[in-house]
Parts: structure tokens; sequence; C-alpha cells
């Protein structure tokens, strides 16, 4: 597949058929759809690089969680001009702001280091590219604690080094580009023989085989084989115009000034377009003068504007010509602030609110487990973890909204840990990560939290206390695969021990029981505390406590209802 | 003459206050309009037996600075020294009371005004060690030593039933009232500087609790023989059970039970248990 790609590319470059041979350097216009054709490439893909996941739980996927990122890149990368500059530090801010999963949160490192070596320069020859991948592949190592071989850093770091050769041979651009992406294909392909995990599981890294496809995007396109349209990068939502998913998000980001004296523009407007032949940066150039916050976001048949002005008439004006609109929908921000102010009753004198000295912030799904975590002193859930990994910039918005003088965030799952390191970036609010990597220990931590105590402490005990738990899930296997011996089939009931498979069965009850017996010795004295699933019936969880009672008489065994999708049991030992 | 002196919420069980001579100023609990003063008209264990059969929540008061010249002068003659000690001023206004009072007689009686920054047994046991001090012909400044020293040493743990009392009565911190109830939670409290605030947290059976509750200890007082008192209000099957863990963690230690008094209680709730301990290297 990749291979096959790679080496038909360079056999038809080697007949001289493209128009890419004699480019000298990318532009910024082309680079915008170079990125974009690559994060299209990848989301062609995505599938595949979410069945490379080594355990067949589910969980957020490599797959979506680098086109995730890739798309809120692209989204901001949509916003620049036509600066090389502008357009990487767009890219770099967007996959920051949108990183899902450590896969995600490296890849905004890469873009990040990129943006920084390449610095000022006006146009991407061979030199400004070999000088941004070791600026990516530098960053990305430094923010990572354990790097790990046989990843996408090593991918990356091996696509700096042949950068580097490649660059002194002076060869030409489309030459080096496809010289580098044909290296790091090779070195994808190796890296079962590095990572034993990926060996035993008989896959290639997901994270590396997603930057190869990203690159095959972005290779493909400067050949000029297979350019497409920039807006259509971003697969749209059905029933929605291309693009409006995405200005759904940046209405939420859209925080309007709240103190009416500081409104430069009134009136909020928002519409939806269609016409035949939209030329959306046309539109974004005849709009600017008539205030802030412009969006344009669409293709040639139907697009989204929003502006901030004081003369929506004039507008519309424009607008109408262009096409009919629809959803139109005009605020005046004035009042509504006012009215906001009012309702938070600081019209007169608005004083700053008191803040906590301390807030948390914790990453859970499910209704019952979100209470729990509210009651032991969450002040802000953030919706996922096993089922979606919230992006940095969720995580970023929950700080935000705990105006507190310190915010403590709890990941509670191991793809979320790094994402959650990276809002310190975002925010001045000093931004403290307990690596919970499961449910358990979130709530060990939260047992451990002491409103009265420093952070220095409270991290201290926080950090102890999840290494305290013992973590078990329930949940099923999303695919076939064979793992520590156990032969898994698809939609089988598996039980995990600290995140490794150790049981696997037909029945969650009979599954979470064997789990117990790993665990435990029947005679200890132990704390079993479960919390049952959405897909388990009320009566179902009522039958565990006498069941796991007589396993365990020694043992005290709570049940609460968690509500979790996908895992039909989460449960504690300690 | 010295005369120690303290108040009702240092739930002082009778032989003691005999045998010392010690003075004691009752504050007050109210069911609704009935007024009942603490240790002469309202004790324990009437107290958790009337509580769930009232209609009204219990509320408490301190002496007003009259009560305490009057009480005071029933003991004191002029030229004597009265060591009045008091539970914490960040939990009630009676230490107010008390040094209002001071002021007015200072030109009759020389009254030391002393928080004692705990409440009941904690600060029952000052009391003790004052009066033990005193009993044995210890100096003015020697005995107030004694309670500076008894004060910092004090090791001091509880929980309760439900946060909620503490909270509805304002005498906690930061901890919402509704902490952990949904997993079974059980807050460690503690006193310190005088405002009791929340140093731990325990989920599972009371088991769990009372042995958390001596691990703390333990790692405050280490093997150091230690006099330990158990608290409890209106739970005295637990304390018993938390006396025999007490034994297994402090063999060598002096271990008694003592009920929390009403108006206390009427902060605690019912269901509240604990621990005041005092290692003693002096003696």
């Amino acid at each position: 597949m990749l291979w096959v790609y790679a080496s038909d590319l360079q056999t038809r470059y080697a007949n001289g058929e493209e128009h890419g041979l004699n480019l000298e350097f990318i532009e910024g216009p082309e680079l915008k759809n170079l990125l974009a054709a690559g994060v299209e490439c990848l989301n062609a893909n995505k599938e595949e690089i979410n069945d490379l996941n080594v355990f067949p739980v589910p969980d957020g996927d490599t797959g979506t969680n680098m086109v995730l990122t890739f798309q809120a890149a692209l989204r901001e990368v949509q916003q620049a001009s036509d600066e090389v500059k502008d357009i990487l530090e767009r890219a770099a801010r967007g996959s920051l702001m949108g990183a899902r999963g450590n896969s995600g949160v490296i890849v905004s490192q890469f873009f990040r280091g990129f943006a920084r070596a390449v610095g000022n320069a006006p146009r991407l020859g061979t030199l400004e590219i070999a000088k941004g991948i070791e600026g990516a592949s530098k960053l990305a190592y430094q923010a990572i604690r354990k790097p790990v071989e046989g990843t996408i850093l090593t991918i990356v770091r091996e696509a700096a080094a042949k950068a580097q050769e490649l660059q002194k041979k002076k060869l030409p651009l489309m030459d080096f580009l496809v010289q580098i992406y044909q290296h790091i294909v090779e070195v994808l392909e190796k890296t079962p023989e590095m990572l034993p995990i990926l060996k035993q599981a008989g896959v290639v890294d997901a994270g590396g085989k997603g930057l190869c496809y990203f690159c095959q995007g972005f290779v493909e396109a400067l050949k000029g084989e297979n350019i497409r349209p920039l807006p259509k990068a971003e697969a749209p939502a059905p029933g929605l115009p291309a693009g409006v998913q995405s200005v759904v998000d940046y209405e939420i980001e859209d925080e309007h000034e709240l103190d009416p004296d500081k409104i430069a523009y009134r009136y909020c407007t928002e519409f939806i377009i269609k016409g035949e032949k939209l030329a959306i940066e046309e539109i974004k150039k005849d709009l600017a003068p008539h205030g802030d916050s412009l969006i344009v976001i669409g293709d040639t048949q139907v697009a989204k504007v929003h502006i901030h002005t004081n003369n929506p008439g004039l507008v519309l004006d424009y607008m109408v010509r262009l096409g009919e609109m629809t959803a139109i929908q005009i605020d005046n921000m004035v009042e509504q602030s006012r009215e906001r102010l009012a309702k938070l009753g600081m019209a007169a004198n608005p004083a700053p609110a008191v803040k906590k000295k301390i807030g948390i912030t914790a990453v859970v799904a499910g209704k019952g487990l979100q209470a729990i975590f509210r009651d032991l002193g969450a002040d802000e859930i953030i919706e996922g973890g096993q089922t979606m990994n919230p992006s940095t910039e969720e995580l970023y918005r929950a700080v935000s909204r705990i105006q507190a003088e310190q915010v403590i965030i709890l990941p509670n799952n191991k793809n979320v840990i790094m994402a959650a390191g990276q809002v310190q970036a975002l925010t001045e609010t000093p931004v403290t990560v307990i690596p919970s990597r499961t449910i358990p220990q979130g709530i060990s931590a939260l047992m451990a939290y002491n409103a009265e105590a420093g952070i220095k402490k409270n991290r201290e005990a926080m950090s102890k206390a999840i290494k305290s738990v013992i973590t078990g899930e329930v949940t099923f296997a999303v695919r076939s695969s064979s793992f520590n011996g156990l032969e898994i089939r698809e939609g089988d009931i598996i039980g995990l021990k600290e995140g490794d498979i150790i049981s696997v069965g037909k029945n969650p009850s009979e599954v979470l029981l064997d789990l117990l017996k790993n665990f435990l010795k029947e005679k200890e004295d132990a704390l079993i505390t479960v919390y049952y699933g959405h897909d388990i019936e009320e009566k179902e969880a009522n039958e565990l406590e006498p069941m796991i009672q007589e396993a365990f008489p020694e043992a005290e065994v709570e049940i609460y209802e968690g509500g979790q999708p996908f895992y039909y049991y989460i449960v504690s030992v300690e | 003459m010295i005369h120690i002196a303290t108040d009702s919420t240092a739930d002082l069980p009778e032989k003691w206050t005999e045998k010392y001579g010690l003075k004691i100023i009752p504050l007050n609990l109210f069911f609704g309009e009935e007024a009942l003063k603490e240790g002469e008209e309202i004790w324990a264990e009437e107290f958790y037996f009337r509580l769930p059969l009232e209609a009204y929540l219990p509320a408490t008061s301190e002496p007003s600075p009259e009560e305490f010249v009057d009480f005071y002068r029933g003991f004191a003659r002029p030229g004597d020294t009265v060591i009045s000690i008091h539970l914490s001023g960040k939990l009630s206004k009676t230490l107010r009371s008390a040094r209002a009072a001071a002021k007015m007689l200072q030109d009759e009686i020389e009254i030391l005004v002393i928080d004692s920054r705990a409440v009941s047994m904690a600060l029952g046991m000052i009391v003790i060690e004052a009066a033990e001090a005193l009993a044995r012909g210890k100096s003015r400044q020697e005995i107030l030593d004694r309670i500076e020293y008894v004060k910092t040493n004090l090791v001091v743990f509880f929980t309760v039933g439900d946060l909620e009392n503490l909270s509805r009565t304002g005498r906690i911190g930061e901890l919402p009232s509704c902490f952990g109830n949904l997993v079974n939670a059980k807050p460690v409290l503690t006193i310190e500087k005088g405002r009791i605030i929340a140093v731990d947290k325990v989920r599972g059976n009371l088991g769990r609790i009372h042995r958390r509750l001596l691990e703390l200890t333990k790692e405050r007082i280490g093997t150091l023989p230690a006099k330990i008192i158990i608290l409890h209000a209106g739970a005295l099957e637990e304390a018993k059970r938390m006396e025999e863990a007490a034994k297994e963690f402090f063999p060598a230690g002096e271990i008694s039970i003592a009920p929390i008094g009403p108006v206390v209680g009427a902060h605690t709730g019912p269901g509240a248990f604990g621990l005041v301990a005092l290692a003693d290297p002096e003696e």
C-alpha cells in the first residue's frame, strides 16, 4: 500500500511527468493546500490507523485523535494570511488547542517545533524544511519525559536525519520530499522490531503510520496529482455544509466581551449563504473592513459567515448579491452583555468574584461517576475519557471556567495525560496534572485532596493516593486479537487489570469475578468498589454484591451506578 | 489562692471536677424556646436520647459577661487568681464574655483567660493537666507553662456522622457539607489553630475509620506512653470498638472513654467520634 505508492510516485517522478519537477520553493497559498491534502489523506485512512491500536479495547483511537488534531490545525490555517510564518504559527496554535490523545499532543509539538525552526522564512525550500523537521523532532523529544522508540517519535527523528542528509546534496525539492517520505515508510515497517508490544500484536505503530499518511497526501498534492480545494479537507458532518461543524466550535470559543463599554462592534451577525461560485477569500477581504471576529468558512457552494459589526445591514446587503441566505441571526451584544452582567449582579460595580484557592477539573464519562466526582469536590467535569479523548482546548476551557488561583486536572485516562500537560501553555493559571490513568485512581486522588492544604502538599498526597488503588475494568473486545496468550474474539468480554488484559469470557459479571480473583486472596480484608456501566441493569448490579461477598467473605463490597459507556464494570480494590 | 475554671464544653466527668475542685460555667442549649444549662439541666445521655425526637434542631449560646461575673464571684475572693480556660475563640463567643468579665473584675480578682484552641475532652485534658499541676503545688507560672505544653502537644482526630451539622452552624472551613456522601466517605477532622479542618477522608466501614484515626495519631506521637481519651457523640458501642483497636495500637497507652456533651454534640451531630491523645515524656 504505502510502499507501492511510494515507489509508484518515484517512478512517475523519474519519468518527469509532474509539474512539481522544477519546484524550488513552497509558497504560502500552496502550503495551505498541501497541508489540507495531507490531512485529507490521513482522514481517508483513519479507520485503518484506528485498527492498529494494540489493545482491542474501546478507547480514544489514534487515527481519530490525529485527524481531529490535524483538522484543528487546518481550521486555524484557513484563517491565516498567505504568509508562511502566519500559516505555520496558526497550525501550531490550532493543533495545540485541538490536541487529542497522546498522538495529537505529539503532532502539535511537531507543528510548534517546525514553525519555530523555520522562523521568518518567506517560503519553504529544502533548507527550511530540513530545519523545520529537525525543530519538530527536537521539540517532540523534549516534550516527552520517556521517549519510546518504535513510535511516531522515531519516524520524525528519522525524517529529520534524512532531511539533513539530503539537504546537503542540493536535490530538487520534489526529489527531496519524496525521498524523505520513502525513508519514513521504510522506518515505519521496522517499528515492530523496535517495540515488542507492536510485534506481539503484529502491527506497525499507529501514530507513525498516521504521520506517513499525512506526508503521503502532502507529497502527492505537491506533485499536482490530486490537489483538492482547501475547504473540502474537512469531512462535513451529515446535513451540515462543510465547515459549519467547526464554526459551532468557534461560537463556543467566541467569548464575547463582557463589559458593554468595551464592545467596539455591537451586532454579532451570523448566517449561512448558499451560492454558485462563492469565493471565500474574497468574501473575507470584502467583509473585513466592516467589523471584527470575522469567520468565513465553507466552499464554493455554501459558507458560514460570522462577524461582529455596527452595521449588519451593509453586510447582508453585500451578501445577498452572492446567493441565498439562511439561518440569519443578529444579536445586540451590548444589550446581551448588560443583561448578563445584571444577571450576575455586577452591572453597577463589577467586583471580581472571590477566587477559590485550588480548583479541580476531571475527565469523566457516565452520569453516576460524574456525580461522584462532583460530590468529592471536582469543580468542572469534562465529558469523555474512554469514549472520546478531550482536546487540550476543552481541558483549557474547563480550567478557565473554574476561576481558581490554581487548578488541578485529573485526566483519569492514560491517553489524556499528555493533552492535560499541554494546558499550561495556554493559561497563566498554574495547572497541576495528577497523572491518574483510571477512574478509581481519580477517585482516590480526590479522596486525598485537602481543601485546607496548599498545592504542593495536595500534589504529593494525590500522587501517592493514585498508587494505593488497583483498577479493574470489564469491557468488550472491539476486534479479534491475541494477547498475553489469550485468544480474543471481537465482542468477547475482556477483563483488564491496570490496563492489561488478563481475563476473557462471555458474561460481564463472570469476567468481573474472575478478574477479582486475580487481584485478591480469598480472605483479604479489602474494600472492593464496583461502578457499573450504562449497559448493566440495576437488577444485575444488585446481584453482584452477594456474589462477590461469597467469593471474598472478608472483603467489604460497595456497588455504585457509574453509568459509563462501553465499560460494563470499573472496579477498584484498596 | 489559685482556682482553675473552665466551661461545660470541656465535657469533664463529675469524678474529675470533684477530685480537682474545678469550677465550671455552663453554656446554654436550646430546643426551640426551651433553654437548658449544660451539665446542670441537660447531660449527654439525655441529649442524644431526645435529639431524634425533637421538632427543633438544637442551638447553643455562650454565657453572658454578667453570668461570668457572677460565676467568678461565686468562688473567688478578692486577691485570688483564676486561671480560666475555655473552648476555642474560633468556635464560640464564650472567650469574649470571659474576657469582658475579667476586665470588669480586674480590681478585685486576677483572672487569666486562656484560649485553649480546643474543645470537648481536648479542652478537658488541658484543664485536668493544669489542675494536676496546681494540686502538686506548682507555681502560677509553672501551671501556665504546663497549659502551653499540653496545648501544643495534644493530638485530636475525629469524624462526624454527617458534615451537615458542622456546616449548618458554620463551624467548619472550606469543606462543603455534601463531601463524599455518594461514595460513603467520612471526613477525618482535627482542630488546628482553634478551627475545625479536614485532614483526610476514608471510605468503607467504621473499622477503617478507627484505624485511620489511630494511624494518624501514631504518626504524631509514636510509641511514647500516652493518655488517650476516646470521645463519642451518643455512639458508645463504636467508642468501645475503637478502644479495642486503640489498645492494639498503643499497648502502653492509658485509654478511657468519654461522651461528647450536648453543646458540642449539637454541632458535631450524633455519631461523631474520635480521640484525644497526649504523649507525655515528662511524666
